[in-house]
């Protein structure tokens, strides 16, 4: 006891030393050079994005080329200034809008990604594929190929920077940020999973469709191919996945597809309260609205 | 003993306390204030040239050619933009291009000033210079070029940018009044227009030195290089070379040519002659089109056209010629069975340089009685050439016969046209020749046997 207080005394008499000799104050409140972000002047298509987009949800758009946002070991460019307000309304009309509707502002103000990152090329793997979106941690989504994007083309199936994939690769963003925030259930990932494969660039359409998967992406993981199926069932409509399941070559496949579809149906339904239905009934019109 | 470790760290804090700052910084300023500083000098001087900055570009060291952009930078973070970019050079990956011609439009995009390690000029928006970098453009490399670019020198009227990523240099120099002016009034549009269609004639360029050799010049005008062809000291087929990019008075090179006691770094586009000039010295040398190359026949061929079509329709085709063509061709119609017929079209020699062979081409087709293509293609025959004591052609067979279909190369070739060209083949096969230019007709040559039979043939060069 006597030994404790000794020890304490001691380290007061110690700090009071030391603090004794701070005789002077430093300025803290002066300005930092350097800080405090970028200026950049205003644009009209600034101006656009910020009562469209970061007003009304808290998304930033980022167009204007920061090297710092897309992966540094990939040759990328910026959009054509003249594609980001299309980009943008579309991602607006065919996402944002139809799930406030269902949803609620508040569900897609809380879920929706934060930053908006817009790349005009295609983002080239090394094994011959070619990225057109991705999405960090439910907060950042990049898009690739802006550059290609035609607002005649949305609603339709072209080849390369098909607009269609683009809004597909938008729900699929999205559907991992709510994949992400409650999982889905684990027979999800039991209807299929002894086929999963990190070589999926490998297997043609055609056979992972044999497999009971929408696309040979959803292959490479059991999460990309729950969002798959969602912004499948979403960007093709009923009818489009109907026709995916059609074309299945055997009952398997097509058994495993369809049960897929209804666990994405179930989840929406169960975690966040959202028809489906509903959902894909008002993306569907508001692709064939967008491509008028 | 631990007790003992505690105090005495304790009393080390009580020393360590009442240290004050001893070092003198090295600069007055703080490094970020130093940075921002230079940042806002160097914007400054962007902005502050008043007829703006002409910045010469090698992307990829050259190897992809150069360019020229005419840029005016304002305070508001925009730069007006021309460029000696040919958008019709270019396809994307998705097929098409993103932009009309640099050089007939300007184009508004954005520029920032900013430390990125080092103070650094970036074109963040799309612009002419994102064509360089852009990789939907050649299977997902683009061509080395660089968005951000940091300052290396500068001086008042000259900046040179070095490329953060892929190292590329920018040297930028301003411009006077009449530059920007002559821009804006169409003047590299004028000039980009002129060198295609310049550089667009069948012709051989010559460059005649005033010492009087003859020298061949190639511009490329889509890969931006220029060649020049002589012959050395030691009496053999040379070449120097540079990238190039197109201003608003000519082609401006990489690197300077230094031949025959010329130095020159320009050629000058002369608008009302529609020529190209160089300046040795205060000499004007105009390049002349002419129908025959400066380079010894030999030295010529594989590097300024590599081939000799003998079409029997050349105005002074010899009368053997077009006599052995009619039997030939007559012969294969006659020996095709069973129908339809195979017709001989044209028939040509061709240098193949990478494997040092000739290839006789029969082209042939062979018409359905509906009207419709059975075949069009060809017979390709592999000659390997050597050259006797006395300096004469020898071509020697070699390799196996091919057919060309379509764009392929099938190992073989229709024994009926081997069997109807056969005059002609023994004749090539046979014989020892003497090659070189034709003096009356333009880009033509004669190959001449030397007996056994004595033979003229005629051929286009391509």
């Amino acid at each position: 006891m006597k030994k404790t207080f000794l020890n304490i005394t001691i380290l007061a008499l110690i700090m009071g030393l030391s603090l004794g000799c701070s005789s002077k104050i430093e300025d803290v409140s002066a300005k930092v050079d350097g800080l405090g972000g970028e200026v950049l002047s205003k644009q009209a298509l600034d101006t656009w994005i910020e009562q469209t987009l970061t007003k009304p949800y808290n998304i930033e758009v980022k167009y204007r080329w920061d090297p710092y946002e897309v992966p540094l070991d990939k040759i990328l460019v910026p959009p054509l200034t003249d594609k980001v307000r299309p980009m943008m309304e579309a991602v607006k009309a065919i996402w944002i809008d139809p799930y406030e509707k269902v949803a609620g502002s508040d569900f897609i103000k809380k879920f929706c990604p934060k930053q908006y990152v817009l790349v005009g090329s295609a983002n080239y793997n090394r094994d011959g594929t070619v990225t057109l979106g991705t999405a960090e941690g439910g907060r950042k989504v990049v898009l690739y190929t802006v550059n290609f994007f035609d607002r005649k083309f949305v609603g339709s199936n072209n080849d390369f920077g098909s607009l269609k994939q683009q809004l597909h690769t938008i729900h699929h963003e999205f559907g991992h940020i709510l994949q992400q925030n409650v999982t889905p259930s684990i027979a999800f990932r039991q209807i299929t999973t002894n086929t999963y494969t990190s070589n999926w660039n490998n297997i043609s359409e055609s056979e992972a469709l044999a497999l009971g998967y929408v696309s040979s992406y959803a292959m490479s993981k059991p999460d990309e191919d729950f969002v798959e199926v969602l912004a499948t069932l979403l960007v093709e409509g009923q009818s489009g996945y109907d026709a995916v399941v059609n074309a299945a070559p055997n009952t398997a496949a097509k058994t495993a597809l369809r049960q897929k579809r209804q666990l994405v149906i179930d989840y929406m339904q169960n975690t966040y309260k959202i028809n489906f239905a509903t959902l894909q009934t008002l993306t569907q019109t508001a692709i064939k609205d967008f491509s008028k | 003993m631990k007790k003992i470790l505690i105090y005495f760290l304790f009393a080390q804090l009580a020393f360590l306390s009442c240290k004050k700052a001893e070092v003198e910084p090295l600069f007055e300023e703080s490094a970020n204030k130093r940075v921002t500083t230079v940042l806002d000098s160097y914007k400054k001087q962007l902005v502050g040239s008043e007829f703006g900055w002409r910045g010469v570009y090698y992307p990829d060291g050259g190897r992809a050619g150069g360019y020229t952009f005419y840029l005016k930078f304002d305070d508001k973070g925009k730069v007006i933009m021309f460029s000696d970019i040919d958008a019709g050079n270019y396809d994307t990956f998705g097929g098409g291009t993103y932009f009309a011609n640099g050089y007939d439009k300007s184009f508004e995009t954005t520029y920032q000033v900013k430390a990125q390690q080092t103070p650094t000029l970036v074109f963040d928006s799309y612009s002419y210079l994102t064509e360089l970098v852009n990789p939907d453009y050649n299977g997902g490399t683009g061509q080395n070029a660089d968005l951000e670019l940091s300052f290396e020198t500068v001086t008042p009227d000259k900046i040179t940018l070095i490329g953060n990523v892929n190292r590329t240099q920018m040297i930028l120099t301003k411009m006077t009044r009449m530059e920007s002016e002559s821009v804006n009034k169409g003047g590299l549009a004028n000039v980009f227009k002129g060198t295609t269609g310049f550089v667009n004639n069948p012709n051989f360029l010559t460059l005649t030195f005033p010492t009087g050799e003859k020298t061949d010049m190639v511009i490329d005008l889509g890969a931006k290089q220029l060649g020049l062809y002589y012959v050395n000291a030691k009496n053999e087929p040379d070449l120097v070379s540079s990238a190039f990019s197109v201003t608003t008075t000519g082609i401006q090179l990489k690197t300077p040519i230094r031949l025959f006691g010329v130095t020159f770094q320009e050629l000058f586009w002369d608008d009302v002659k529609k020529i190209y000039y160089i300046n040795a010295g205060s000499r004007r040398i105009d390049l002349a089109y002419s129908s025959r190359p400066g380079l010894p026949f030999y030295y010529a061929l594989g590097n300024l056209f590599v081939g000799f079509d003998m079409s029997p329709n050349i105005p002074t085709q010899s009368a053997e010629y077009k006599a052995l063509y009619a039997r030939i061709k007559s012969n294969v119609i006659t020996l095709s069975t069973p129908p339809p017929a195979r017709v001989i079209g044209n028939i040509f020699l061709q240098y193949l340089t990478d494997q040092g062979v000739f290839v006789l081409v029969v082209e042939y087709t062979r018409t359905n009685p509906d009207g419709t293509l059975a075949f069009d293609g060809a017979a390709v025959l592999y000659y390997e050439p050597s050259f006797d004591t006395r300096g004469n052609l020898i071509f020697g067979k070699s390799f196996q016969n091919a057919t060309l279909s379509g764009n392929q190369l099938f190992l073989g070739a229709s024994g009926i046209v081997l069997a109807g060209i056969k005059p002609l083949t023994d004749i090539i096969e046979n014989n020892t020749f003497q090659w070189d230019y034709d003096p009356v007709e333009n880009r033509t040559a004669i190959l001449k046997s030397n007996g056994n039979p004595s033979i003229t043939i005629k051929g286009i060069l391509r």
